[in-house]
C-alpha cells in the first residue's frame, strides 16, 4: 500500500514533466534596400530658328528676288493659313505632351523620394524600439533567477 | 512502525519539496518568457504603427504630387489653349494677303519663340533676359508661365489678360 502511494507521487512528478511550456513568441522583421535607380537626363533640346515666308500675288517676284539675293535654292515649301494653323496646333499639342510627360515623371521622382524617406523614418524608429527590447531582454537574462520577480 | 511512517513523511515531504522547486521554477521561465513576448509584442504594435504612419505619409505625398500635376496638366493645356484662341482671332490668310511682310515677322517670332518654348520644356535654363522679363514687350508670349518666371499675368491690364489669358 505504501509502495503504492510512493509510487503515485512520483508517477504524478513525472507526469507534471510533461506539461506544455509557453513558447518563446519569434517576430523577425528586415527592411529590404531596394538600389537607387540612377538615369541619365534627356538631351536639352537646341533648335535652330525657322524663318517663314508669306507669299501673295503682288509679292511673289519680291520673294523669289529675296531668295536670290540671299544664295537660297530658288524653291519654296508652302502651307496655306490652315495648314499653317494646323501645324502650330499640331506642334504645340506635341509640346503639351511632353510637358504632361514631364510633370508625370517629377511626380514619380517626387513621390518615391518622400516615400523611402518615411519609410526610412519608420525603419530607424523600428529599430530604435528593437533597441529597447533587446536591453531588456538582455537585462532579464543577466539576472539572476531570484531577481526575476523583480 | 514508526520507522515507516517518518519514512513515508520524508518521501512525501521530499516529494512535495520537489513539486515546489519545479513549480516555482517552471513558473519563473514562464513568466520570463511572457514578459519578453509582451516585449515583442509591443515592438509589433509600434512597428506596425511605424507602417501605418509611413503609409498615411506616402498617400498625403501621392495626393501632394496629384494637386501638383493636375496645375502642371492645366499649365500646358492653357497654353495650347491660348494659342488656339489667338489663331482663331486673327485670320492669317487675309492678313497675309494683306501685310504679307508684317504677317512674315509676326510668323517666324512666334514660330521662334514656340521653339524656344520647347527648347524650356527639354531642360534648357532660362536666360537672363527671360528670368527678368515683368513686362509683357519683354516676355515669351507663347510660354510665358514656363519663361519668364518674374512676369504676373494677374497684374496686367485687362486688355492684355483679354487677349492672352
Amino acid at each position: 500500500m505504501n509502495k503504492l502511494i510512493v509510487l503515485s507521487i512520483i508517477a504524478t512528478l513525472f507526469l507534471a514533466g510533461c506539461s506544455s511550456s509557453v513558447k518563446e513568441l519569434n517576430i523577425t522583421t528586415k527592411p529590404i534596400e531596394k538600389p537607387a535607380l540612377v538615369l541619365p537626363n534627356v538631351d536639352q533640346l537646341n533648335l535652330t530658328e525657322v524663318e517663314w515666308f508669306v507669299i501673295n500675288e503682288e509679292n511673289v517676284d519680291t520673294i523669289w528676288q529675296r531668295l536670290s539675293d540671299d544664295k537660297k535654292d530658288i524653291v519654296l515649301f508652302g502651307l496655306t493659313d490652315d495648314g499653317y494653323e494646323q501645324l502650330a496646333v499640331n506642334l504645340s499639342d506635341i509640346m503639351t505632351l511632353i510637358q504632361q510627360q514631364k510633370a508625370i515623371i517629377g511626380a514619380y521622382k517626387n513621390y518615391y523620394e518622400s516615400a523611402n524617406e518615411a519609410i526610412d523614418e519608420a525603419n530607424s524608429q523600428n529599430d530604435e524600439v528593437n533597441k529597447k527590447v533587446n536591453d531588456i531582454n538582455e537585462d532579464k537574462n543577466n539576472k539572476k533567477w531570484w531577481q526575476l520577480t523583480k | 512502525m514508526g520507522l515507516k511512517l517518518a519514512l513515508i513523511m520524508m518521501v512525501l515531504m521530499g516529494a512535495m519539496g520537489g513539486v515546489g522547486y519545479w513549480y516555482y521554477n517552471d513558473t519563473q521561465e514562464r513568466m520570463a518568457i511572457l514578459v519578453a513576448n509582451e516585449a515583442k509584442a509591443t515592438v509589433a504594435v509600434q512597428e506596425a504603427e511605424a507602417a501605418k504612419v509611413a503609409m498615411q505619409q506616402s498617400y498625403e505625398a501621392m495626393a501632394k504630387e496629384n494637386k501638383i500635376l493636375n496645375e502642371k496638366f492645366q499649365e500646358a493645356e492653357d497654353r495650347s489653349n491660348r494659342l488656339e484662341k489667338k489663331l482663331g482671332r486673327h485670320d492669317i490668310g487675309v492678313l497675309g494677303e494683306a501685310k504679307p511682310t508684317l504677317v512674315e515677322k509676326v510668323l517666324t517670332n512666334a514660330s521662334n519663340n514656340a521653339l524656344r518654348c520647347a527648347e524650356i520644356i527639354s531642360g534648357s535654363p532660362l536666360t537672363e533676359e527671360e528670368i527678368s522679363a515683368t513686362k509683357p514687350s519683354e516676355i515669351n508670349p507663347e510660354c510665358f508661365e514656363l519663361a519668364n518666371p518674374n512676369f504676373d499675368p494677374s497684374i496686367q491690364s485687362k486688355a492684355w489678360r483679354e487677349k492672352n489669358l
